[in-house]
């Protein structure tokens, strides 16, 4: 046997955020290493945040990434109010929800419809699917521009949410801003069933298929819902949010700026919508139920590949969550504010929030005072990335056996698991723990 | 008129965009039917800032291994005809993002834009351009002005 080395070397990944590449080394007809390269620098973000009062939290954090800050802004309030002992009013806590359905339906557009879509449609990019798909690629960019709405109309902005605050919201939005809102959901829901029924015409390739553990938090109440406090994974366990060190290990590797992470078992996991549904797509109803069943008719099925469908059920489900928050909050009585008064103290406090990606997780420590102690931050594509690499190492080794074709053919396959994971490397990058 | 400044400024000289938008709302504060706007770090948000304007013109940092402070003017066609690939996950090529506009916002079809490219030295995360960067932004931003005049 040879045992002469064969490298694949894909040295920037396109339509990926930030930037990475992914690097095989095949020896002796065996894959001795499978590494995704993370060159993107560290942002030191929580760094930064070291020293300065719990208030300028947010305004920091969020800049973490501008596609993700809805995220990183629910999730860092989450962490300051449990800190403070403050409980969200039933207002404050539907805008927020509605705030992190804007920011899915936005991220999931994009991803799905401009990104992944040509790869499975065999076009180089959605300009190029324009050609055969006119409609389809006009209405996906409605549909994140409707994600987008909604981020201003309740963060005050599209990016980097000024409106939100601790203890509540500066300004609450007008009944008949919400009423448009709701009716451009609802619009938007009849041509994002046409685009169920196009996926489901298209057979997802399974060659990165294998068994993968499944994170995902609990959803506060019965319901699909992207908040909760407890820690569950595909296996059955289950762990309350404030004692995830317990539960997630990282880690660092030579070949990435960005940690990695397993559960203290040592097994990697995955999270996002696939883990989401896997743990509780039967919460579904609606539309959004019909298009699991259509999409996921044998279940869900350990195939990262099959990423981009989960988030098309999600899309769905967006869609008609955000009617129904929308719905409760126009049965509240109009008003400009809405804050509630809390008493500064020292004190520690986790937040976690399902964002487009998967689990992000907030902690912060501050004194007395109000000065931040400590801060940390796990985003999804840090906890994925160990999880992508087995993916790849399985992809790779499927293809290498089944003579996949061409060097670029192989290369594409395994840009294609990468990208399922829809991964954004900026947010990934900025892990400093203090 | 709509004018818009691309990029982010807590990341270096991929906030020379912005910093354009700065000089010319000083420079421009009482000049009617022009806005400058800051434009952030998705161009798919064009069409939220569009108020029918026919003409946009975009201030963004540029990479193309030109010596630093290098401005690059690209006229409607030349902007629209630059074949990129896609490098981002969360945000598609500026040109192809104006393609794409023009497809999902019929009405926008007929803007003609016109694009101020600045090549910059560092973007890492910093506030503030290098002084190569800011000296090419004020060039910008005095070369807009005098094109509105």
């Amino acid at each position: 046997m040879s045992t002469a080395g064969r490298s694949i070397v894909i040295p920037h990944l396109g339509r990926v955020e930030g930037h990475g590449g992914i690097f095989v080394k095949v020896v002796g007809g065996r894959v001795h290493e499978v590494n995704m390269d993370i060159f993107e620098g560290s942002r030191y973000y929580e760094a930064l945040l070291k020293g300065k009062h719990f208030l300028d939290v947010q305004g920091v954090i969020t800049r973490v990434c501008a596609i993700c800050s809805a995220g990183h802004t629910v999730a860092a309030l989450a962490a300051l109010e449990n800190a403070l002992g403050i409980v969200s009013s039933p207002r404050v806590f539907k805008m927020r929800g509605l705030l992190t359905l804007g920011a899915t339906i936005e991220s999931h557009a994009l991803h799905v419809f401009a990104l992944a879509l040509p790869d499975f449609l065999g076009f180089d990019s959605v300009i190029a699917m324009a050609e055969k798909y006119p409609r389809e690629v006009a209405f996906a960019l409605k549909l994140k521009q409707l994600g987008n709405r909604i981020q201003e109309l309740i963060g005050g902005r599209a990016v980097h949410p000024v409106n939100t605050l601790v203890g509540g919201f500066g300004k609450l939005p007008r009944h008949r801003d919400l009423e448009e809102i709701r009716s451009a959901l609802s619009a938007a829901q009849a041509p994002l069933a046409g685009f169920v029924d196009l996926a489901a015409s298209i057979e997802v390739p399974d060659f990165a298929a294998r068994p993968t553990v499944f994170v995902a938090l609990r959803p506060h109440e019965d319901g699909y819902r992207f908040r909760g406090s407890t820690l569950c994974t595909s296996r059955g366990e289950e762990f309350p949010v404030a004692e995830y060190r317990d539960v997630v290990r990282e880690f660092t590797v030579e070949h990435s700026h960005a940690k990695h992470a397993a559960l203290a078992s040592g097994e990697t996991y995955m999270v996002g919508s696939l883990a989401r549904l896997a743990l509780w797509g039967d919460r579904l109803a609606g539309q959004a139920r019909t298009a699991f069943q259509r999409l996921f008719p044998r279940g869900v099925e350990e195939n990262v590949l099959t990423n981009t469908w989960a988030q098309l059920v999600e899309l769905v489900h967006c869609l008609e969550r955000g009617q129904q928050v929308c719905e409760e909050l126009l049965g509240l009585p109009e008003e400009e504010r809405e804050m509630q008064e809390y008493d500064v103290r020292a004190g520690r406090g986790v937040g976690a929030i399902e964002v487009p990606r998967g689990t992000l997780i907030h902690e912060y420590s501050f004194d007395d005072d109000g000065i931040i102690e400590s801060a940390n931050v796990i985003t999804p594509t840090a906890q994925n990335l160990a999880n992508t690499e087995r993916d790849l190492r399985a992809a790779v080794e499927r293809l290498l056996a089944s003579d996949v074709g061409s060097e670029s053919t192989l290369k594409l396959k395994l840009e294609m698991v990468a990208r399922a994971y829809d991964p954004c490397i900026s947010c990934s990058v900025h892990v400093t723990c203090l | 008129m709509l004018i818009v400044g691309l990029g982010n400024p807590l990341m270096g000289d991929d906030g020379v965009g912005h910093a354009v938008v700065e000089q010319l709302r000083r420079s421009l504060a009482d000049r009617h039917g022009v806005r400058a706007e800051y434009g952030d770090t998705d161009a798919l948000r064009l069409p939220s800032l569009w108020h029918g304007e026919e003409e946009v013109w975009l201030v963004d940092a540029v990479s193309s291994g030109a010596p630093p402070g290098t401005i690059h003017r690209l006229d409607h066609e030349t902007l629209l005809a630059v074949p990129q690939e896609h490098h981002h996950a969360h945000r598609l090529s500026l040109p192809d993002s104006l393609r794409w506009i023009a497809l999902g916002v019929p009405e926008m079809a007929s803007v003609r834009y016109r694009l101020w490219g600045i090549e910059v030295r560092r973007v890492a995360p910093a506030e503030g351009l290098s002084p190569v960067v800011a000296a090419a932004a004020e060039q910008v931003a005095a070369e807009i002005a005098d094109r509105l005049v």
